[in-house]
């Protein structure tokens, strides 16, 4: 049985996991003494696409003042662009994401037409790049802990993450205008991109932690204050 | 000076793609599962590891070994369900203590209906030498 499985290459597993319908989320992160609150005043129209997102992503969101509706893996780029966002975001997931990005490249790459900010985590972060043109590549034993450095190759500050993943973006794949903005101070690895002249942008790591260190949360802020610049242009 | 208890006998299997197969003490529901089999080092977080929907179609192998110290509780649920296919680990799970905990990892683990498996001490007369080493990192 275990010599007869193909391992994980090739397999979407986002569809296994993904919601069955969309769904409005508004519970924000944990704080002493009232645990997860409900947000009160959302400013930035979030459209969340889950490939198998963690609730604390979804709790980060809305704790940044986004007000999030989530919609399914197979979601399209109209469907997308429908609920009119301020912008869009990319969820984490299991499996490979060449055969996720099957269907989930032609959404963002409509969504990239639509030049609104993006951010994405984790599968997100690997489907942006594949949707930018980059490759992704399974690792020989990948990443899957709370303690992970990686650098900021622009600010040179080194955060301390929580990571999970076997797949990981190529760098040198990256296509002309598409930056390399975190790599691992483990291996070297591809950690996190962005397009060079507009908010669009993923990490490979966990900055909602659940379980890790929160010194990533910025990312979050940095998604809201891209949504908030582009509605004062 | 009274008699060692006896070794647990072993309840659960974990059969590798080359052949290597591990014999331990199984918990949580009963079961067979097909899957990768990865790690974690977080020495916290197990039950958001768990559920968090990223591990589908993954056994996680925890580095860490005082797993289950503090038990579980719904706040800490990263999606409605275990998607993990199992967990690994070195010693059994003990009571929880923590004031957050509303229940224990093997109950939970039982309702959620997934296959665990957990290494039992190394035992002389079964590993072969090679083994061992591999044993006490699983």
């Amino acid at each position: 049985m275990a010599r007869g499985w193909k391992g994980l290459v090739g397999l979407d597993l986002a569809k296994d996991v993904t919601c069955a319908q969309s769904y409005r989320w508004n519970e924000m992160r944990w704080a002493w003494p009232q645990g997860y609150a409900p947000q009160t005043a959302p400013k930035h129209r979030v459209v969340a696409i889950d490939y198998g997102a963690k609730r604390n992503i979804l709790r980060c969101l809305a704790s940044v003042g986004c007000d999030v509706t989530v919609l399914p893996a197979t979601a399209t780029a109209d469907e997308v662009l429908a609920l009119n966002p301020d912008g869009v975001f990319l969820s984490n997931g299991p499996g490979d994401p060449a055969a996720t990005g099957v269907y989930a490249v032609p959404m963002i790459q409509g969504v990239l037409k639509a030049d609104l900010p993006l951010f994405g985590i984790c599968l997100g972060h690997q489907m942006l790049a594949l949707a930018l043109g980059a490759r992704t590549v399974k690792m020989n034993h990948g990443h899957h802990g709370a303690n992970h450095p990686v650098k900021d190759r622009e600010t040179g500050k080194v955060e301390i993450t929580s990571m999970n993943h076997g797949f990981t973006v190529d760098s040198q794949t990256l296509p002309k205008g598409v930056l390399e903005t975190h790599v691992s101070l483990f291996d070297g690895s591809n950690c996190g991109i962005r397009m060079a002249d507009r908010p669009v942008f993923s990490v490979q790591y966990h900055p909602e932690a659940s379980p890790g260190p929160q010194d990533s949360y910025y990312l979050f802020e940095r998604f809201a204050a891209a949504m908030a610049a582009r509605k004062a242009a | 000076m009274p008699a060692a208890p006896a070794e647990p006998r072993p309840t659960a299997c974990l059969v590798l793609a080359d052949g290597t197969i591990f014999y331990g003490h199984g918990f949580g529901a009963t079961g067979r599962t097909v899957a990768e089999l990865c790690f974690n080092t977080a020495m916290t977080g197990y039950q958001e590891i768990m559920t968090d929907p990223s591990y589908a179609g993954q056994v996680v192998t925890f580095t860490f070994p005082h797993i289950g110290n503090t038990g579980v509780t719904a706040e800490d649920d990263e999606a409605t369900q275990a998607v993990a296919a199992g967990m690994v680990v070195k010693w059994d799970p003990t009571e929880p203590s923590n004031w957050r905990a509303s229940g224990d990892l093997v109950a939970w683990l039982t309702r959620h209906r997934h296959r665990r498996h957990r290494h039992p001490p190394p035992d002389p007369r079964d590993p072969p030498a090679g083994r061992t080493a591999c044993r006490a990192g699983v």
